[in-house]
């Protein structure tokens, strides 16, 4: 029993700490879904579910869910295929892998903003290197960030450069855990290395893979912002604007803190939802 | 306002007693180092270079002539307005003086979180009457009191290429294809004619040179930040007005529907990328010899004429922005958008706001204010009759200077004032991106502004009808007693 109550001491500064800094600002932003406070007035006025039924008309928020959801899907699903690719010719044994695991982990530890710095003059219509690159070819300029139809397709490049070496990491984990013994039964079984990787390899490394597809779509899904705001703000008009950039410009520029909060709410609704149909489609425990 | 050691804490509030016993002479008495605020350390928020430079160039006569020391707080343009009401509404009390768009007035003069300077420009006068009246009455006063002083007095300039303008060749083909003669564009639609003239493909003919690189005829900045003050410029001339007196908005008027259509048939003419482009690609198109002419900010106009910074030295001509031509008088109706120009104020956190308001009063002087406005390097331009009426006191000299600056007089005579009453922010915003969709031709220019008018009527909801009303009120009439918007 005292056991028991110095577990529950020890255990209550931590509890308390993520009551604090987790669940209070959490109930706090559900509570405030429920007002309606454009600063810099500072009376919040209570509207019951207005905020909510705010967001079921707004288009800009649809389009805001469409391009976030076309936004994960294409970038992890390009990170994972090319990661699996890397991780599994790494696997197979490489000279220097320390080195070059080294070197692949380079982009994933720059800072997001920095990453937006790096390819802003990369994409500089008259001086930057891929226009220059492309003229070396005989090739028009290309307007990367400065039309409808190039500017989230040049933030899900970045992305995926970004983040693929993070998803070939994590593969390649998984590839090295696994243990030799039914592969090498399965080579002395004579079967072919394709049939291995998709009967042996694949069901054993399901585990790593969902939780490498789990972390990176939450993070695309939720965190993609900084990159994004330095590039693009969401433009040419809203055409790369993401949900996340949508809710700071609410919540943060202009300051409808009621809707902003009703937003975000949505938005880890939908991130909830999503996560649930992830379990039951790879059965992650 | 934080302060860091206990020996400031002493010497601040040895200037707070010598300041309380300040005489009234219209001069602040002076502390026994001969500086009047010496131990004053104030905050500037600011946004970082080359907005700030200015101010970092002035710091060894502030800290001479006042004895205030200075501590620049750089701030990121694109983050600007929520980083300042951020903290204004949280009271953490980071900046004394704000460096701000004038815009913003309405968030921050009309909330309360300025001081007023009524008080110190009654008994320190800043040469007020000498700032032109656009300046003085919209940007740095609120409801009849003076709450900022102006660090920087942005407004446009149409910047053309008076080599290729002048050349008899291109002058005989224009006015062979338009039947009038090539010069600056007097109307919105020979600003067209020239854009289309000018616009080549590689191996085309230009002033008797065949180009290897596309020509085009303009460059703009349509990019989401700033794409709404280069529709103002045509708004204004087609007599446009934002909203009528009972807060109704008229962005979707048939005039401002005219000035749309008019953005959609310039932006084909455009260098590559406008939709992305900010005023340092404009800029750099003009200056790399790139087009034949562009609307600008008054620095353009300094840089043309410095060899480092420019490929077309003493090719640069200048001239008032066009305009629209009355069908039954034939009179020219033009307005150049008064956009982006900056104030200094005094927050209400600021623990010595005379020392403060004596800062931004040296800042704006008469004297300072000159070599901030004509140095190469410092992109603040002018806001004084003296900047306009003193060429001989202008640090950079340039061929041309007289008549940059007669274009600036007439620019400034047909001011048309971004709005600035609360959240203007926001109503810019949406125009911005309203006018971008129509640019890209996804909606039609009357739909993109149907748009603009459904949102600008919810923000107004938002913020409430009877104040957003009573701020525009006294915008437009401001506007209407400066003659920048017709009385009726």
């Amino acid at each position: 029993m005292r056991d028991r109550t110095l577990a529950r001491l020890l255990v209550l500064p931590c509890a308390l700490a993520i009551l604090i800094l987790g669940i209070f600002p959490l109930i706090y932003a559900l509570h405030l879904s429920f007002h309606s406070w454009q600063l810099p007035s500072l009376e919040p006025q209570f509207v019951g579910l207005e905020n909510y039924a705010n967001i079921l008309q707004d288009k800009r928020f649809y389009w805001a869910i469409v391009r976030s959801c076309f936004f994960v899907v294409t970038t992890v699903g390009i990170q994972f295929l090319l990661g699996f690719t890397g991780a599994f010719v790494l696997s197979r044994g490489v000279r220097g892998l320390r080195l070059i695991g080294s070197l692949l982990l380079a982009p994933v530890m720059i800072a997001p903003v920095a990453v937006g710095a790096i390819w802003l003059p990369l994409f500089d219509i008259n001086f930057g290197l891929l226009n220059y690159c492309l003229g070396l070819i005989g090739l028009g300029k290309v307007e990367w960030l400065a039309t409808p139809t190039n500017a989230l397709p040049c933030l899900m490049l970045i992305d995926i450069w970004q983040w693929t070496p993070f998803m070939l990491l994590i593969l390649l984990a998984g590839f090295q855990s696994i243990p030799r013994e039914p592969l090498e039964a399965a080579r002395i079984g004579g079967a072919s290395e394709w049939r291995i990787l998709r009967s042996i390899s694949l069901p054993m490394l399901t585990p790593v893979i969902g939780i490498a597809l789990l972390l990176r779509g939450i993070d695309s899904f939720g965190k993609f912002f900084d990159t994004a705001y330095l590039l693009t703000r969401g433009g040419p008009g809203t055409s790369s604007e993401t949900l996340n950039l949508y809710i700071y410009e609410v919540g943060f520029k202009f300051f409808r803190l009621g809707y902003g909060a009703a937003l975000s709410f949505t938005m880890l609704l939908l991130a909830l939802v999503g996560i649930a149909v992830f379990f039951k489609v790879f059965r992650v425990e | 306002m934080r302060w860091p050691t206990q020996s400031l804490l002493l010497s601040s509030l040895a200037a707070v007693i010598s300041l309380s016993s300040c005489s009234r002479t219209g001069q602040p008495e002076v502390h026994v180092d001969g500086r009047p605020y010496s131990g004053v350390t104030l905050n500037v928020g600011i946004e970082a270079a080359p907005v700030d430079i200015a101010l970092r160039n002035r710091l060894p006569r502030i800290r001479e002539e006042l004895g205030v020391e200075i501590q620049i707080v750089p701030l990121e343009y694109g983050t600007l307005f929520e980083k300042i009401l951020t903290d204004f509404i949280t009271g953490t009390g980071s900046f004394d003086i704000v460096v701000y768009f004038a815009r913003y007035n309405g968030d921050y003069m009309g909330a309360g979180f300025l001081r007023s300077l009524d008080e110190y420009v009654q008994e320190y006068p800043p040469d007020y009457l000498d700032i032109l009246p656009a300046f003085r009455k919209l940007y740095s006063e609120w409801e009849g009191r003076i709450y900022a002083l102006p660090y920087d007095g942005d407004y446009f300039l149409l910047y053309y290429r008076k080599d290729l303008f002048g050349h008899p060749e291109e002058r005989s083909d224009f006015k062979q294809r338009y039947g009038y003669d090539l010069g600056p564009p007097d109307t919105w639609d020979e600003w067209l004619d020239i854009a289309e003239f000018f616009t080549r493909k590689p191996g085309e003919t230009l002033a008797g040179e065949v180009l290897t690189d596309n020509f085009y005829g303009i460059s703009e900045y349509w990019g989401r930040a700033r794409a709404y003050a280069w529709f103002l410029n045509r708004f204004g001339s087609y007599s446009g007005l934002f909203f009528d007196e009972n807060m109704e908005p008229r962005i979707n008027s048939p005039s401002a529907v005219a000035a749309l259509e008019h953005c959609v048939q310039s932006f084909r003419y455009n260098t590559p990328g406008p939709l992305g482009h900010t005023w340092w690609n404009v800029r750099e198109d003009l200056l790399f010899g790139k087009v034949a002419m562009i609307f600008g900010w008054p620095d353009v106009g300094k840089a043309a004429h410095e060899p480092t910074q420019s490929k077309v030295v003493g090719k640069v001509g200048f001239a008032p922005s066009p305009g629209v031509r009355d069908p039954d008088t034939g009179a020219i109706r033009r307005a150049t958008a008064l956009v982006s120009g900056r104030v200094m104020a005094v927050s209400q956190s600021c623990q010595n706001p005379e020392a403060a308001y004596q800062v931004i009063r040296l800042m704006s002087s008469q004297d300072v204010s000159m070599t901030n406005i004509s140095e190469a390097n410092s992109h603040c331009d002018p806001f004084r009759l003296h900047h306009l009426d003193h060429p001989e006191l202008w640090k950079v000299r340039f061929d041309g200077l007289e008549e940059y600056l007669s274009a600036s007089r007439a620019a400034l005579d047909v001011g048309f004032p971004e709005l600035t009453i609360p959240g203007a922010e926001e109503y810019h915003d949406v125009l911005s991106r309203h006018v971008q969709e129509a640019l890209q031709r996804s909606i039609s220019p009357q739909q993109a502004l149907d748009g603009v008018a459904t949102e600008w009527r919810a923000i107004t909801r938002r913020r409430g009808l009877e104040a957003q009303r009573r701020a525009w009120k006294s915008q437009l009439s401001a506007m209407q007693q400066l003659n920048l918007v017709p009385s009726d």
